[in-house]
């Protein structure tokens, strides 16, 4: 009994850093992948061949198992790096028969359906781990060992990365995160714990053949991590252990032991349909790697529920403007044009946006506005001309190399990381800060919620918020980043008039404070408020610009909204 | 070169069985976008009840096969109707649909396993003969074939041609459209999986009659047919089908330069490059339907 | 409580409805269209506009209020909506690019009616109105101009035989000419079939000064209301935008 239970545990330790893999993967890095079973099996079968044909002595197997899973987790991570989420699904699985097929045929290496025999147990100082409780130790210790580092990761910065850019990666880059290294990295580290898991197999059992690999495996893995919650380490560490001697027990039932085999398949998919059907969004919350600092002070400056717009609107007059340590650059466009298929969106534009006022781009719908935004800020190219900032051309440029240059970009509607908690909202758009001490950043996000009285609310996951708070939070990132170049896509959108009247105070006050500011808006109220020069843009050009009391005249631009008012056609 | 000729016609063959699930697999997944990986589970259950039917109760082979379709088709809807219904009520992420679908595939796996053994199951009761057609013979696996995918190409049509083939080409379109003009999508949804569920009994008793049936089965059927419907460009049932055929025919060729285990290596890596490459298919919107 | 007149199509009393979370969009709006009227709803993006249709169409639901249709209150989802005689379409989501033009209307005409033969009569209707149509009427939808886009859209409306058409931005990406023998496309099927239509814009085109009233919609709110003669004052309908 007692060598049950210990060879039991050894077979936790390998499912769980199996599961700890395919968290990493699916629930931090979002990457819905089935090719951990095959990265298992590339470990497993590069530790017993590197022991019995290169006689390499511990610990070259398992280190020499880790590196080439990382090899070929990286070169898969490059392939799959340009799919689509719903497509890496079904590549991955694809992957995953491929490399069983291979591992079954590949006679010469892998030894094909018979496997490969006769591995050693590993030699630690100087005596090979023969016994069971020696390598269950071993093994939990690897185990652990594997499971304190990826916690690390977990509540590191690179970790909130990788969870900013799985909910929205678009909104990661925009805010300096370079989402496709980070989720190579990611799928590089699980693919390296998936393969010490593998050697630790190999290792212990003696044999590998490829029906451990295949891809029921891959599918079974991915039922320890459900259940015990996407995103959740810790949870990750429960359900490898219950799950690992669930089906153990169905072995003991002289009724079941027959098809036990069978009856775990069963098992795993009840479990798995159960969980996800009663519970689509994962079984326990992820915990969130960075909390609000727990100093006392007098009372919350916010309530906790609902409303926080009326008082919030004060604070957006009193809210600190940081002083510019060096002048912000001018961002000077030189006939930019970009097209659509057939339409073209912009045509030959050229401008330049000066610092210390407030440009705002207005014009009817379809007239180009937003694609000029993404134009500059680098979630387009452009099909001619060219952008700079300041001297320096940015034209090409990715969105996280725009915004690592001093820049701040919102976008329309309201755009947040909803499961990430508010503080985390804020630690991500200031975490590419390079080599910040976390609790520097923890502080300076906090300092910026205080004053926009969200600090009340920091701890919880962003979506909860209501609309006005969570336009705050995107306020919050403004101020937060300290930017001297700021780019705010309608902002404006769904405030009611006094709220208009706040923005637009604040708005002046950054221009004020030297920054260039520029503005996409459809609500011409604010505009004529808080802009000094205003831009018109129809179909793709400029039509006219000017100070706003010359634009609202401006009988051009009555016609773009009106047609000519002369004419009247009768039916 | 004449071995050539053999093995494209064994492609064919295999090829035209495949072909039979990419239909089954593309009616459901073209209109609902959904990778329904439980239309294994369906496979496998179509196969076993016709041979629990047919070899242990002892019921007339025709019947076996009658009752397996409504059968098929009902699991199918349930599916639907129990599972993936509720998520989109809930806006579940994309993830659940898959994880749902795998999780009943798994399931169905498991009790197939548990009931009929892990071996290979078959149909005894079908056996191979030559039927006389005026002056010369064809085998009656040729015959069933032909028969099989007479019945497919009909149910297809028909269904094409109707007021909801209509809707659910509307919806396989644009769903959003197809909201917007007033086309009650869950009802379209539900007669997808109804029809597609349904359509896989000819190529089940193709399938088992030739190979046999593991539990299995369902998920290595399935795997193909996706893969071909993915290849082919997702928008059509045609294009599905002939990349079904081109698979069956690449397998086969292969033969002659790799040995036999190798063939789902060639199948899967096509899949995967072309995913990689052509992410809209060999035939992208080539294929109206 | 607003007393609907006999004639009366679509009347909407202190609507409330937003996108949940306290993202109110519509605050308080009253909007009457009757039978065979044209209304026009304008405001800047981000106003309701698009927020007042779809709540009409049944695909957000209001908070408060109510809306009437023929007098009746309205209640199912968009697709009991359309069979009871209500159409939509919208500019960016309005055919179905693989389909051929035949096949959109089809489609279309499917959801309200079975008898092909009637479909078949409507359709001969809307070629009327739209003759450009009838030479490509097999070619597929998605690879139409623009403007022909907009007329298979308007269309496929039509052919669910509607009391009610509501029209979301139809001039959008449109050149002048396009946009008003657009109107007067819309004017001719108005008076053929008597329809109440309710357009929405952001911009004004000379043809739509055909409009029997017109609502000005500003930050959720109707501010303006008025009859033919307010959509020659452009100046002041700009002031209030």
């Amino acid at each position: 009994m007692q060598n049950y239970l210990t060879q039991i545990s050894i077979f936790v330790s390998i499912f769980l850093l199996l599961a700890i893999s395919q968290n990493l993967v699916l629930g931090f890095g979002g990457l819905f992948s089935i090719v951990q079973a095959a990265l298992y099996g590339v470990g497993a079968y590069t530790a017993a061949l590197l022991v019995l044909r290169l006689h390499a002595p511990f610990p070259l197997d398992l280190i020499g198992a880790f590196a080439l899973s990382c090899a070929v987790g990286a070169v898969l991570a490059g392939l799959l790096s340009r799919l689509k989420a719903e497509l890496v699904i079904i590549a991955t699985l694809a992957l995953q028969l491929v490399f069983s097929a291979v591992f079954r045929n590949w006679n010469a290496v892998t030894g094909g359906n018979y496997g490969t025999y006769g591995i050693p147990r590993p030699s630690m100082f100087g005596s090979p781990l023969a016994g069971l409780a020696p390598f269950a130790a071993y093994a939990a210790v690897v185990a652990l060992i594997v499971f304190a580092a990826s916690l690390l990761v977990a509540h590191s910065p690179f970790g909130l990365a990788v969870r900013g850019q799985r909910e929205d990666p678009v909104l990661a880059e925009a805010l300096g995160h370079n989402g496709a290294r980070e989720r190579t990295l990611i799928f590089v580290l699980a693919a390296g714990i998936a393969g010490i898991a593998g050697a630790l197999y190999a290792q212990f059992v003696g044999y590998v053949d490829p029906s451990s690999f295949d891809v029921n495996q891959s599918l079974s893995i991915i039922t320890i991590v459900v259940v015990g919650g996407l995103g959740n380490l810790w949870g990750t560490l429960g359900a490898a252990i219950i799950l690992t001697i669930l089906p153990q027990l169905l072995l003991l039932i002289p009724a079941t032991s027959n098809a036990a085999a069978q009856l775990q398949l069963l098992l795993y998919g009840l479990i798995l349909v159960t969980i996800v059907r009663f519970w689509p969004n994962g079984l326990i919350p992820e915990r969130p790697s960075v909390r609000a600092p727990q100093h006392p002070r007098a009372a919350p400056t916010s309530d906790a529920e609902g409303e926080a717009a009326a008082p919030a609107l004060e604070r957006l007059d009193t809210v600190a403007v940081e002083p510019l340590a060096i002048p912000a650059s001018a961002v000077r466009l030189e006939g930019l044009s970009k097209s659509f298929g057939g339409l073209q969106a912009v045509a030959g534009v050229s401008l330049t946006i000066e610092p210390g006022c407030v440009t705002a781009l207005i014009g009817p719908n379809g007239a180009g506005k937003t694609t000029l935004f993404n134009l500059i800020c680098g979630l387009l190219r452009p099909d001619e001309g060219r952008v700079f900032f300041g001297g320096r051309e940015t034209t090409n440029a990715a969105q996280y190399d725009v915004a690592r240059l001093g820049v701040t970009r919102t976008f329309q509607d309201v755009r947040i990381f909803p499961q990430l908690t508010a503080l985390e909202n804020i630690v991500f758009a200031l975490s590419t800060a390079a080599f910040a001490p976390r609790a520097f950043l923890r502080d300076r996000a906090f300092a910026t919620l205080v004053d926009l009285g969200l600090d009340g609310h920091a701890d919880r996951p962003a979506g909860s918020l209501s609309y006005a708070q969570q336009k705050m939070l995107m306020i919050g990132t403004v101020f937060a980043r300290h930017d001297p170049i700021v780019f705010l896509d309608e902002i404006a959108a769904g405030l009611d008039h006094t709220s208009v009247h706040a923005f637009a105070r604040l708005i002046r006050r950054l221009a004020a404070s030297g920054r260039t500011v520029c503005l996409v808006e459809h609500n011409l109220g604010f505009v004529w408020e808080a802009a000094d020069t205003v831009i018109v843009l129809d179909a793709g050009r400029i039509v006219t610009s000017g100070p706003p009391e010359a634009i609202q005249a401006d009988p051009r631009v009555v016609e773009i909204y009106f047609g000519q008012s002369s004419t009247v056609v009768r039916p | 070169m004449s071995l050539l000729v053999t093995l494209v016609l064994l492609g064919l063959t295999v090829g035209s069985l495949y072909a039979l699930f990419a239909v089954s697999f593309g009616v459901i997944y073209n209109v609902t976008h959904i990778f329904h990986l439980a239309h294994g589970a369906v496979i496998g259950a179509a196969g076993y009840l016709i041979f629990f039917l047919v070899s242990r109760l002892d019921w007339p082979v025709w019947l076996g096969i009658v009752v397996a379709v409504p059968v098929a088709a009902a699991i199918g809807a349930a599916v639907e109707l129990g599972f993936y219904r509720p998520l989109r009520r809930r806006n579940a992420p994309h993830v659940a649909f898959f994880l749902t679908s795998v999780g009943i595939l798994i399931v169905a796996e498991g009790l197939f396993g548990t009931i009929f053994g892990p071996g290979t199951v078959t149909y005894t009761f079908l056996p191979l003969a030559a039927v006389p057609l005026g002056p010369t013979s064809m085998p009656n696996a040729n015959l069933a074939m032909l028969s099989a995918w007479a019945f497919v190409a009909l149910a297809v049509a028909y269904v094409l041609a109707t007021r909801t083939g209509r809707f659910m080409r509307a919806v396989a379109d644009t769903p959003v459209v197809a909201a917007s003009v007033g086309v009650d999508i869950e009802r379209t949804y539900l007669i997808s999986f109804l029809l597609g569920s349904a359509l896989t009994v000819p190529g089940v008793v193709l399938y088992v009659w030739a190979q046999g049936l593991t539990p299995l089965s369902g998920l290595n059927v399935l795997l193909v047919a996706s893969a071909a419907v993915i290849i082919g460009g997702r928008t059509g049932l045609l294009s599905g089908a002939i990349a079904a055929f081109g698979l069956g025919i690449v397998q086969a060729v292969a033969l002659v330069f790799l040995p036999s285990g190798w063939q789902d290596v060639v199948v899967f890596t096509i899949l995967f490059f072309v995913l990689v490459v052509r992410p809209n298919g060999v035939f992208g919107r080539a294929f109206r339907w | 409580m607003v007393k609907a007149a006999p004639s009366s199509v679509l009347d909407v009393s202190a609507l409330r409805a937003g996108y949940g979370r306290g993202k109110t969009v519509l605050h308080d709006v009253d909007l009457h269209v009757a039978q065979g009227e044209l209304a026009l709803l304008m405001g800047h993006n981000g106003a309701g506009k698009s927020t007042l249709l779809r709540t009409i169409f049944g695909e957000l639901q209001q908070t408060h209020g109510d809306v009437r249709f023929l007098g009746e209150p309205l209640r199912g989802n968009s697709a009991q909506r359309v069979r009871r005689g209500i159409s939509y379409t919208a500019g960016g989501r309005a055919v179905f690019a693989g389909l051929t033009v035949e096949e959109n209307l089809n489609v279309a005409a499917s959801v309200v009616e079975t008898d092909e033969r009637r479909i078949g009569e409507r359709r001969a209707l809307v070629l009327d109105v739209f003759p450009q149509l009838v030479e490509r009427l097999h070619a597929i939808a998605g690879g139409l101009s623009g403007g022909q886009q907009r007329m298979v859209a308007i269309s496929m409306a039509v052919m669910q035989e509607p009391r009610l058409l509501l029209l979301d931005e139809p001039s959008l990406g449109l050149a002048p000419v396009l946009v008003e023998r657009l109107y007067r496309s819309i004017g001719e099927i108005r008076s053929r079939l008597g329809l109440a239509v309710l357009v929405v814009e952001q911009t004004i085109n000379p043809a739509m000064l055909a409009a029997d009233h017109v609502y000005v919609l500003r930050m959720g709110e109707v501010v303006f209301r008025g009859g033919e003669e307010a959509l020659h004052d452009s100046e002041r309908l700009w002031s209030m935008l």
